[in-house]
């Protein structure tokens, strides 16, 4: 095991290149659903138990599932009435199983990134070739069920391995959310490609409010308007990316959805100053538009840590 | 009981754990409709396996799921002469001269048997041709309409198909179990499987070999790592390698 992955050198915020968005944007705002499906009796991992308590997990498998049956058609109806496309973090599974959901998102022009192939499958333990083999399998199905080809990863359930970031940049993904180190999107070093660190998040998280911290949905709401507020006041001086990942079976249950759509309301009244993007849209601009810039400003600032260094 | 296993041994036959598996392998073809999915594959045991005097070395040679399986619906299809006739102007159904899985399972085969004169590597593979040693089987029993199983199809059968294996594998008593399984293998399948892996590589291949909990005979299992696009030479050193590292051939 290396002592530091050397993912992304050290780059402090202040006084780097402007980023503008399209538009003179100060703000680029995603959302992200997850699209997930975990299975009822799901193999072994022997770093990670799929399920807190002993397996069969009828109670956990149900609450999962709420999302694939009920909650995904209520944020969608919400998104809707925004008018927000969403990028959709999809455990490529999904494609057989709920074929319905995925032709719902592909009707909407909605992104799909790959999400790995079962949110119980964890990539612990992966060889490369291993790796690979998911990524091929999550390409080959996303193509298959939307011809949409995958640009974004978010490893399944958040597990990696030392191979992860170079072998999704040597296929040709352009960003990973995989790293939560910064609010704008930063060159990864990769030994391949040109993949971007893309702000996700933990903080504005559903998974992390909800069921890690027990807050409330007015609490979630309140949470996400400072979130906005901040980033959008900071992109004044450099464009932000702010991203809501999302989880049917949470955000959606009746007594949170109404919060969740306060949110979006206030977001929503500064649409002037915020490009309402999808995370291909984003890596895509930043690579044209940045990528070089930051790299530059990175090797001009002294601050690089050296390791494989970025791609060539 | 599921109809139509006249191939099958009358050791697996008997077995109440092996019907019960295939029993429930059969449940879950038919739910899913003639149209939907195939009949349950059934490994084809050679009565040699079962005779205790014998000195045959016996290797369960284990693929994930069979590109082709045939028409959807016909029970024990896989069984039949037609199965394993090879006709190269037939694109449309499995190619067992072509496909690497199965070169390389009758070179192993005929480097085992060398004394055996029955079985001709060079021969194509045939009902009337076949590694004695060396025997076919798969984790996942029931394919679907394009052949591979969707995961809808995978996940209603997995749990049946392990405990299947499971059971050959007792019943059989290979000297080792070899999987080719692609991806699937040290973290799902082995997994499933509830084998320990021994954590440590096999000198001279890509394959890893694992400890079957449940057996009271440990048999080695072994997984082959080696990425699906290596040659025939390679796969096929390699599984000796690891067949000689799982003492096969002491």
């Amino acid at each position: 095991m290396k002592p530091d992955p050397n993912l992304y050198d050290y780059w402090p915020y202040a006084g780097r290149p402007k980023i503008v968005w399209p538009g003179g944007k100060k703000l680029a705002f995603w959302i992200a659903p997850n699209i997930e499906f975990y299975e009822f009796m799901p193999p072994t991992n022997p770093q990670r138990q799929p399920w807190p308590n002993a397996i069969p997990n009828v109670q956990q498998y149900s609450q999962r599932d709420f999302g694939n049956r009920v909650g995904h058609q209520r944020l969608m109806e919400l998104l809707d009435k925004y008018s927000l496309r969403g990028s959709v973090s999809l455990n490529v599974a999904l494609c057989d199983h709920h074929p319905e959901i995925i032709e719902d998102c592909v009707a909407r022009d909605w992104e799909f990134f790959s999400h790995g192939i079962y949110n119980t499958r964890y990539s612990y333990g992966l060889s490369p070739e291993q790796e690979q083999a998911v990524l091929d399998d999550s390409i080959r199905t996303v193509e298959k069920a939307s011809g949409q080809r995958i640009r974004g990863y978010l490893a399944p359930a958040l597990t990696h391995t030392e191979h992860t970031l170079d072998l999704i940049a040597e296929n040709d993904f352009w960003y990973s959310c995989d790293l939560f180190q910064d609010d704008q999107p930063q060159p990864l070093k990769t030994k391949t490609g040109k993949l971007v660190s893309m702000p996700y998040s933990l903080e504005v998280n559903d998974v992390i409010t909800y069921s890690v911290m027990g807050f409330d949905p007015d609490r979630y709401t309140d949470m996400l308007k400072r979130h906005f507020d901040q980033l959008l006041k900071e992109g004044e001086r450099s464009g932000t990316v702010m991203c809501i990942p999302l989880h049917a079976y949470l955000v959606s249950q009746p007594h949170r959805i109404r919060p969740f759509e306060a949110a979006l309301k206030h977001i929503m009244a500064h649409r002037d100053d915020v490009w309402f993007a999808t995370g291909r849209e984003i890596a895509e601009y930043y690579r044209e538009h940045y990528w070089d810039q930051a790299i530059a400003d990175i090797a001009a600032r002294g601050v690089a840590t050296g390791g494989t260094g970025f791609a060539a | 009981m599921v109809g139509s296993v006249h191939t099958l041994n009358s050791e697996l036959k008997n077995d109440p754990e092996y019907s019960a598996s295939l029993n429930g392998l059969q449940t879950a073809s038919e739910a899913f409709g003639e149209h939907q999915a195939t009949g349950v594959f059934i490994p084809h045991f050679p009565e040699s396996w079962f005779e205790r005097s014998s000195s045959l070395k016996k290797i369960i040679w284990c693929g994930s799921a069979t590109r082709k399986w045939g028409e959807c619906g016909a029970l024990d299809h896989c069984r039949t002469p037609e199965f394993y006739d090879d006709d190269p102007n037939d694109k449309d159904r499995h190619a067992i001269s072509k496909s690497i899985f199965w070169r390389t399972m009758r070179s192993v085969g005929c480097h085992l048997e060398k004394s055996v004169t029955s079985f001709d590597p060079e021969l194509k593979y045939s009902k009337h041709n076949q590694p004695e040693t060396v025997v076919w089987s798969n984790v996942f029993r029931v394919g679907g309409p394009n052949g591979e199983p969707s995961r809808r199809l995978q996940q209603a059968q997995i749990q049946d198909c392990i405990a299947c294996l499971k059971r050959e594998i007792h019943l059989a008593k290979p000297n080792a179990v070899i999987f080719h399984t692609g991806y699937l293998s040290t973290n799902f399948t082995q997994a499933y499987f509830g084998a320990q892996d021994v954590g440590e590589d096999i000198p001279g291949c890509d394959g890893r070999v694992g400890v079957y909990a449940q057996a009271k005979t440990t048999v080695p299992h072994i997984w082959m790592t080696r990425h699906t696009k290596h040659t025939d030479q390679i796969r096929i050193s390699d599984a000796l390698a690891a067949l000689n590292y799982a003492g096969v051939f002491k």
